[in-house]
């Protein structure tokens, strides 16, 4: 038993490290869209701030890491160096991507970017307009055949740049004319402990101790670093948003216990009567009904001064907070009005669907020989019922339903919003929408540790209760 | 400060952009209007006190989304700017009611040298601190060192206070400074406006910033190994200590905060003998005990929340749900509800400047430009789309603004006319297939352009399809292309589209025309998406910034607006709105044409039975 256990904790921590992974590499797709979040809208360029504005994004961009390798290693094709993708201006690292892909060359490719850049500077002085537009578009060229376009414009030959044109094409056709495309078939395989990784997962101070970290002591040591948008810690940030989302999953799944089972109990019990022949269609088509419309129902019903102002149409707590001396019970009185809208939301589908599951499981089970026996031998139907068949058809709804907790706690953002909860739904779509990646890190390792953590429940649930299933050593392990 | 900065901010905010009017006058407009056109409206107190009224000296505010974080200079969001605005204080306000600015810690407007480079201050002398302590020039000083600092992370403000040269205290008066900056700039002084003013005992008890001087901080290689100290003060001044923790907010407002319920709410209390207690201005008083900022994003849960007279008031509501709140007897007893102008507006940019390759020169000819304007059924969309709330605009100058010009005329919808320009342009349907085309350069080019728009809200696509039809019948194919946000951007910036539309906000403070007009702004990818301008607009908005005298300053505005509308960059749409709601419980409820819309702390609670009151 505790090798087994032992098995599962490590395939836990495995799993998780695959998403913990997964999760930092996605957020490494746009880190340029992530400095501009945190500068803000800041996107300027009017004269006094232009300059400005470019310092203090390659600034941010490099304080940020973003300019350093993804992870431990990276391959790109020998022609295109994997540090053309990481540059902070976004132009800049097209041409020279595909520069270098044309030309198989990327130390050339280099030097004709800063024979380019040079042309520019000086061409957006030139007295000629149309030569300024012309130096305003080359850092924009997409592909080679553009900046050719672009070099080749009769608006060069009187401008004062014209040598400098000439030069520039002169190099362009040096390097398309040498040009070793077979390069980019080559994998190059770069290696390296100072990449964007290494210090999500160490830290920036002592890697080992963690000691003398400005911004982060790593996630191996349980700091996510901090929220681009606030500048608070991760795990601050995250924690209030995960305890309410969790307070309502635990209790929708009570709840949904609590009220399913009866259900599939008298829809068997009753499955002659008229009335469960009206309830049956009645409960596939609240089923069908989408969650949005639900919550808006709801809210409109019994949130509507005009009709039922039953409930509170938002928030989790009264305005102006608790009363200063009142007790846990108090407190826990005064908010489930603000809860119970939210929860039927949650739960309203999953009832249905579970008593169905069981109401089928049920008469799955009704129908065996050991039911046959157990009324043979004159036992009480309730007693068939609650002790024989419940007890085994139960089973399937244990697993369903804790392995519907981590849909629950990763939060539903269409709830979340329709009642103004700060839960981890809308935590995490927040955070995607401003490329909070620190956050969107947390939030995916959360979610995805509670998940592998019900589905590990569920399992060991499974096998505490059903007495068939027993864990037994073979020679060739577990069966 | 930076609110003519605010041009670019809402360039991002735009996709959560309302749709709104403009207007031609700046006086006060009676309460039975349903729209106003007006910097400001004041609202009358309640005729009668109706019994389901709260008497309860709390304000409890709709907002749709928390701050950031409530640092006094550290952040981007709006609601944070917000909030800042009744706990702290600044140098110079906006004085909403007019637009224009005033003074707010100081004793009046600055006296500007002759060569616009010396910003002469003096300070009230009955401003103090919450600790006791009295505000001195040395507490300015801090704030622009601070501000300058390489290592605190305000972005926002860095670029214009690395305009400020340095900030000297008059060592013979604690109230008198000077500020010199490095260049004249239109908004030298407008850097102050509404920029908090930071408490130099408080934020530097181990004054670290009296070792460093103002050029040291201008100094491009000053580093943060070199100054450990800085960069370890700036580390705790950047914290979130400052920005969320209450018991380290402090500042110069009448209110400060007492409680942060994340994403719930933040409430504010009023401080006891501020020194602005006994002021009645509307921008100092401070009538309730409390006001709680209370966060709902839901249109039906907010619906719910004002007919039951949850909240106090907004500036957040969307269009659609203030009209159907407005369709509701219960809401119209309690609430003064208007669509108030503002100084956005909505655009189609025409790129004047293709690249040839990837985008073909269509628009580059004025008359095709102008064309298109002809065709844009700007009226169609105000009444079809946003229920007919909008008025028409023509220029990037507010009709709020003096600097508006007056005599520019609207384009009206005139598909034949169109069509006339398109055919003195060269655009003809030679081969019958319902599309204008032209040999250019020795190629037939059709006259089918890309209109790109945001995937952001479901009027966009309205609109876009409309613009498509309405264009389709002059000959023009137009494909209309969603594009989410950052791309919507992306594309904008960097010249990649043939015709895009947006909405671009401005505030009342004098424009900075070279973020949007300039041919530097073109070049730098920025928000000049089009390509407008040439070397003499470029003289022109580089006279108007530097400028002070407002009726030249004017003068020349005149003449920018004129050259774009000659040379139509853009076909001008409608001005944007902002949804003002407050309740009739109040004396002193104003709505303004400038952000925030609503000033919260002149919200006095009218006793039953009690006059109308008017706020000061």
């Amino acid at each position: 038993m505790v090798s087994h256990l032992f098995r599962r904790f490590l395939s836990f921590v495995i799993a998780l490290a695959g998403i913990a992974i997964c999760g930092f590499l996605l957020t490494r797709i746009s880190p340029r869209e992530a400095v501009r979040q945190q500068l803000g809208a800041n996107i300027s360029s009017s004269q006094i701030k232009e300059d400005f504005y470019i310092k203090r994004y390659e600034q941010l961009y490099r304080k940020l890491r973003y300019d350093r390798q993804v992870f431990y290693w990276s391959w790109s094709g020998l022609a295109v160096p994997d540090s053309f993708y990481r540059l902070p201006d976004k132009y800049k690292s097209e041409q020279l991507i595909e520069l270098s892909a044309i030309s198989g060359c990327p130390e050339k490719s280099i030097v004709f970017y800063q024979l380019l850049a040079q042309l520019q500077l000086v061409a957006l002085t030139d007295p000629d307009p149309k030569v300024n537009d012309l130096a305003a578009f080359l850092p924009r060229a997409s592909s080679v055949e553009q900046l050719r376009i672009l070099l080749n414009n009769p608006a060069w030959k009187n401008s004062a740049s014209a040598f400098r044109v000439a030069e520039v094409n002169k190099e362009l056709l040096d390097l398309l004319s040498h040009s070793k495309p077979w390069k980019n078939w080559i994998p190059e395989i770069h290696f390296t402990f100072d990449n964007q990784f290494h210090y999500w997962l160490f830290g920036d101070g002592n890697w080992l101790t963690g000691e003398g970290a400005l911004y982060s002591r790593g996630a191996l040591r349980g700091d996510l670093g901090k929220s681009y948008r606030t500048q608070s810690f991760v795990k601050d940030e995250i924690k209030n948003p995960f305890l309410l989302t969790l307070k309502i999953s635990l209790w929708s799944i009570l709840i949904c216990f609590l009220i399913s089972i009866p259900i599939a109990i008298s829809l068997i019990r009753y499955k002659h009567t008229q009335l469960v022949k009206i309830i049956q269609p009645s409960m596939i088509f609240i089923y069908a009904i989408p969650l949005f419309w639900m919550g808006t129902l709801l809210l409109m019903t019994f949130a509507n001064p005009d009709f039922l102002k039953w409930f509170p149409a938002s928030g989790i707590a009264p305005q102006g907070g608790f009363p200063a001396d009142s007790s846990w019970w108090n407190r826990f009185l005064i908010s489930l009005p603000y809860f119970v809208l939210p929860v039927i939301c949650y739960i309203y589908g999953a009832i249905i669907f579970l008593s169905r599951i069981l109401q089928a499981s049920l008469l799955q089970e009704l129908e065996m020989d050991y039911i046959q026996t157990a009324r043979a031998k004159g036992l009480h139907e309730n007693k068939v019922l609650y002790k024989h068949a419940l007890r085994n058809s139960i089973l399937p709804l244990l697993t369903i339903t804790i392995g519907a907790l981590p849909v629950m706690v990763s939060g539903s953002l269409l709830i979340e919003n329709i009642f103004s909860l700060p839960g981890m739904g809308t935590g995490l779509v927040h955070s995607v929408q401003l490329e909070d990646h620190p956050m969107m890190i947390g939030y995916f390792i959360l979610t995805g540790a509670i998940t592998i953590l019900a589905f590990m429940m569920s399992d060991f649930i499974f096998t505490f209760i059903d007495p068939r299933i027993r864990i037994q050593k073979t020679a060739s392990g577990y069966e | 400060m930076f609110k003519n900065q605010a041009v670019l901010k809402l360039l991002t905010l735009s996709s959560l952009m309302a749709f709104g009017l403009f207007s031609c006058t700046s006086s006060k407009k009676s309460e039975s209007s349903a729209i106003e056109s007006s910097t400001f409206v004041q609202l009358p107190g309640p005729e009668s006190w109706k019994s389901d009224w709260s008497t309860s000296n709390s304000v409890v505010i709709h907002i749709l989304a928390e701050p950031d974080n409530l640092h006094p200079t550290n952040g981007n969001s709006q609601t944070r700017a917000e909030i800042n605005l009744y706990t702290q204080m600044a140098l110079l306000q906006s004085d909403l009611r007019t637009g224009e600015m005033r003074a707010g810690l100081c004793t009046s407007l600055p006296q500007v040298s002759a060569d616009q480079l010396q910003l002469n201050f003096e300070l009230r002398d009955s401003i103090l601190w919450d600790d006791g302590s009295r505000l001195t020039a040395e507490d300015i000083v801090f704030t622009a060192k601070a501000s300058k600092c390489p290592f605190t992370d305000n972005p926002a403000a860095k670029p214009y206070f690395d305009n400020v040269k340095e900030v000297i205290a008059d060592p013979t008066n604690p109230l008198k400074f000077t500020v010199v900056m490095k260049k004249a700039y239109i908004q030298n002084v407008g850097i102050w406006s509404d920029y908090p003013i930071l408490q130099s005992a408080f934020f530097d008890s181990t004054k670290v910033f009296s070792k460093y001087s103002f050029s040291q901080l201008d100094d491009p290689t000053f580093s943060s190994s070199a100054h450990s100290d800085l960069q370890q003060w700036a580390t705790k001044f950047n914290s979130p200590e400052y920005g969320i923790d209450t018991k380290f907010m402090t500042g110069l407002g009448p209110y400060q905060i007492q409680s942060w319920e994340s994403g719930q709410a933040i409430t504010l209390v009023k401080k006891k003998n501020h020194w602005t207690r006994n002021s009645t201005n509307y921008w100092e008083a401070s009538y309730p005990e409390k006001i709680v900022f209370r966060v709902n994003r839901d249109g039906a849960s907010q619906k719910l929340e004002f007919k039951s007279q949850v909240y106090d008031g907004s500036a957040y509501l969307g269009t659609r749900t203030l009209f159907d709140l407005k369709e509701d007897s219960t809401f119209n007893k309690n609430y003064h509800a208007r669509f108030m102008d503002t100084y956005g507006f909505t655009y189609l940019a025409l790129n004047m400047k293709p690249d040839g390759v990837k985008h073909l020169p269509l628009l580059t000819d004025a008359k095709v430009r102008r064309a298109l304007a002809f065709a844009t059924p700007v009226d169609d969309i105000i009444r079809v789309v946003n229920r007919g709330i909008n008025k028409r605009v023509n220029s990037p100058v507010s009709q709020l603004k003096k600097a508006y010009a007056k005599d520019l005329e609207m384009i009206p919808y005139d598909v034949k006319k169109a069509g006339s320009l398109l055919d003195a342009a060269g655009w003809k349907d030679t081969d019958q297939d319902g599309v204008r085309d032209k040999i250019v350069n020795g190629k037939k080019l059709q006259l089918e352009i890309e209109l790109a728009y945001m995937a952001t809200q479901a009027e966009w696509k309205e609109m876009a399809l409309m613009i498509a039809e309405s264009m389709g019948k002059a000959g023009v194919k137009v494909n209309a292309v969603a594009y989410d946000f950052p791309n919507w951007m992306q594309k904008s910036l960097s010249h990649d589209f043939d015709m895009v539309m947006g909405a671009s906000n401005s505030s009342s403070m004098p424009d900075d025309y070279g973020q949007l007009w300039s041919t530097a702004a073109w070049k730098g990818n920025g928000p000049n998406y089009t390509g407008f301008g040439d070397a003499s607009t470029d003289a022109l908005i580089d006279s108007i910034s530097f400028t002070m005298d407002e009726t030249k300053r004017m003068e020349m505005e005149y003449r920018l607006q004129h050259r774009i509308a000659d040379d139509q960059p853009f076909v001008f749409m409608y001005g944007l709105v902002r949804r003002c709601v407050v309740h009739k419980r109040f004396n002193h409820a104003e709505f303004y044409a400038e952000r925030p819309g609503l000033m919260y702390n002149n919200l006095q609670v009218a006793a039953p039975g009690s006059t109308v009151g008017t706020a000061q």
